[in-house]
């Protein structure tokens, strides 16, 4: 038996051990394997030197005037959840409808002297703007293709509230631009955004759809059938075309094919099986694809069988409902039979009772998206 | 982790009723401590921290009706850092290579072994970063943190000892003088 545990290092259980976390048979082989194990000791001593180290760390101090930063945040007073998501929305609304019309020189492209126009903070390789070689500092003007070469790249200014990262072969064109919103056009090739701005400040359009800042950051990209692949990685991005769009958080991901119209949103983190089964309900849209889905379908995904209950009708929208009631149960806001004729504030109460249950979905907004759109 | 738990439930109850002042004592509770998670972990970015720490409290207060009491408050809180702490790493990674380097903050408050440490923790990925910070400054249990960051107890040991080697090989000028018999 000796000769089995010396054999065999338990340097993997050593951390555990070292913590008091381990326990029954496990504990036994390390402390059987400690008494004759020299490496293994002196391994248990370093990572005991590491504790000690690690637990002598002081806590550091927040500065106190962050207080007061958050409590002008907070609402005044506190009302039912439903009424106060939508008094946030509202309001955010106003204060960037405010913000936008008092600020006009932020948001703002600059002002060239034939219109308004985004200036170029980056240029790395051959970069073009309505087919003339470009540099740093010079200005794409409204209608104006902006062209990244082989192995180049471009940065733009999207007035102070934001930049765009254009990548190798990409062609992004300035569609339109003025105080409340900023248009543009990727044709071709990948784009990073980040926006700080009010919602729908900003508008890619792309061959398959167009894509709306929320207040965020993600990537664009077109493949070569002319599909757009969006990943978001901060805030939320809606996806909209003709028929069911997605509202995609951050660390989800979204495909609008050209043919189908805007994919159901997946969250990045899915298992491929999971991953695989919404990529087929979305190019199949059959029962046998949504059978699928519902089967592999974890709480964790129960944004992406919310998106579904747009995407089916009849009979198949009912089991989607037993299947994301059972995962993600209603909150009372939500009842079956207004859910079921898709009425939008039960989808947005449900939607967002999905959120606040997955944290990791709710950090990204924290009222109401349906009264943003 | 250790809060006088009587006291804790009361403040999260009045907190539930909108009261603005006991929400301004559970933010004393625990402000120094998430704000240290969120230094740690994004490599001494003040202005980021203070970021995290902010909108860590303003979605909590907004929330808070949604806790139940049958789970650790702690943990709840602490899934909503992390989760913003690695929001925020990733908008960086892809932005921080645009913009100037930040002040990392801490380096004036430390020295000695507080600085190996942080300088150590600083090497960690992320991924094994959080659950090293949650154990020491949150001295959470393996069960706490899996529950903290929506993963099985297996892989939080695994990520701690992972973490413990590396930092073992930083710090490794703290065991000059250890050797085991």
């Amino acid at each position: 038996m000796r000769g089995l545990t010396l054999r065999r290092h338990v340097d993997d259980l050593l951390t555990a051990y070292a913590h008091g976390e381990l326990h029954g048979p496990d504990l036994e082989r390390v402390e059987e394997h400690l008494k004759d194990c020299r490496e293994c000791r002196q391994e248990l001593a370093n990572i005991r030197s590491v504790c000690q180290a690690l637990g002598s760390a002081k806590t550091l101090r927040t500065k106190d005037e962050l207080w007061s930063q958050i409590n002008n945040q907070l609402a005044p007073k506190r009302q039912r959840p439903i009424l106060r998501f939508a008094l946030a929305a509202v309001a955010v609304v106003l204060v960037a409808g405010v913000w936008v019309s008092l600020k006009p020189n932020q948001t703002d492209p600059v002002q060239a002297s034939n219109g308004p126009a985004f200036e170029l903070l980056n240029v790395q390789g051959p970069v073009t703007v309505a087919t003339k070689p470009v540099q740093q500092g010079s200005l794409v003007r409204q209608g104006e293709s902006l062209c990244t070469g082989p192995a180049a790249k471009t940065r733009i200014a999207v007035g102070d509230v934001g930049e765009i990262e254009l990548s190798q072969g990409s062609e992004l064109q300035l569609v339109s631009c003025d105080s409340k919103q900023h248009r543009m056009r990727l044709t071709k090739g990948e784009l990073s955004a980040m926006v700080v701005a009010p919602p729908r400040f900003l508008v890619i359009e792309t061959p398959a759809g167009e894509a709306v800042d929320l207040g965020c950051a993600y990537t664009l990209k077109i493949d070569d059938q002319g599909n757009t692949i969006l990943h978001v990685t901060s805030g939320w991005v809606s996806l909209e075309r003709e028929g069911p769009d997605g509202l995609v958080p951050a660390g989800w991901s979204c495909v609008t094919r050209k043919e189908q119209g805007v994919g159901t949103p997946v969250c990045g983190k899915a298992p491929t099986p999971v991953r695989a089964a919404f990529k087929r309900f979305d190019l199949e849209r059959d029962g046998p694809a949504l059978s699928f889905c519902l089967k592999v379908a974890r709480k964790e995904d129960a944004l992406s069988l919310w998106h579904l209950l747009a995407r089916t009708n009849g009979s198949d929208r009912e089991l989607v409902w037993q299947r994301l009631a059972k995962l993600s149960p209603p909150p009372k806001e939500a009842p079956k039979q207004a859910v079921l004729s898709l009425d939008s504030k039960a989808m947005d109460a449900w939607r967002e009772s999905i959120m606040w249950t997955n944290t990791g979905a709710a950090d990204a907004l924290p009222f109401n998206l349906g009264s943003l759109r | 982790m250790a809060q006088p738990l009587e006291c804790e439930a009361r403040l999260i109850s009045a907190c539930k009723e909108g009261d603005r002042d006991a929400f301004r004592r559970l933010f004393d509770l625990y402000r120094d401590k998430v704000y240290t998670i969120a230094l740690y972990h994004l490599n001494g970015d003040q202005t980021a921290a203070e970021d995290v720490v902010q909108n860590v409290f303003v979605k909590l207060f907004r929330t808070i009706t949604q806790f139940r009491s049958d789970s650790e408050f702690s943990t709840w809180l602490y899934r909503s850092v992390a989760n913003a702490c690695m929001d925020e790493h990733r908008r960086r990674r892809r932005w921080l290579p645009w913009a100037s380097v930040p002040e990392k903050a801490y380096h004036h408050e430390l020295n000695g072994v507080d600085e190996s440490v942080r300088a150590a923790i600083e090497k960690l990925s992320p991924k094994l970063r959080m659950p090293v910070l949650l154990k020491y400054f949150e001295e959470m249990s393996y069960e706490e943190i899996a529950q903290t960051l929506g993963c099985s107890m297996g892989t939080v040991a695994s990520r701690l000892n992972r973490g413990h080697k590396m930092l073992a090989q930083h710090l490794s000028h703290l065991n000059e003088g250890v050797n085991v018999a």
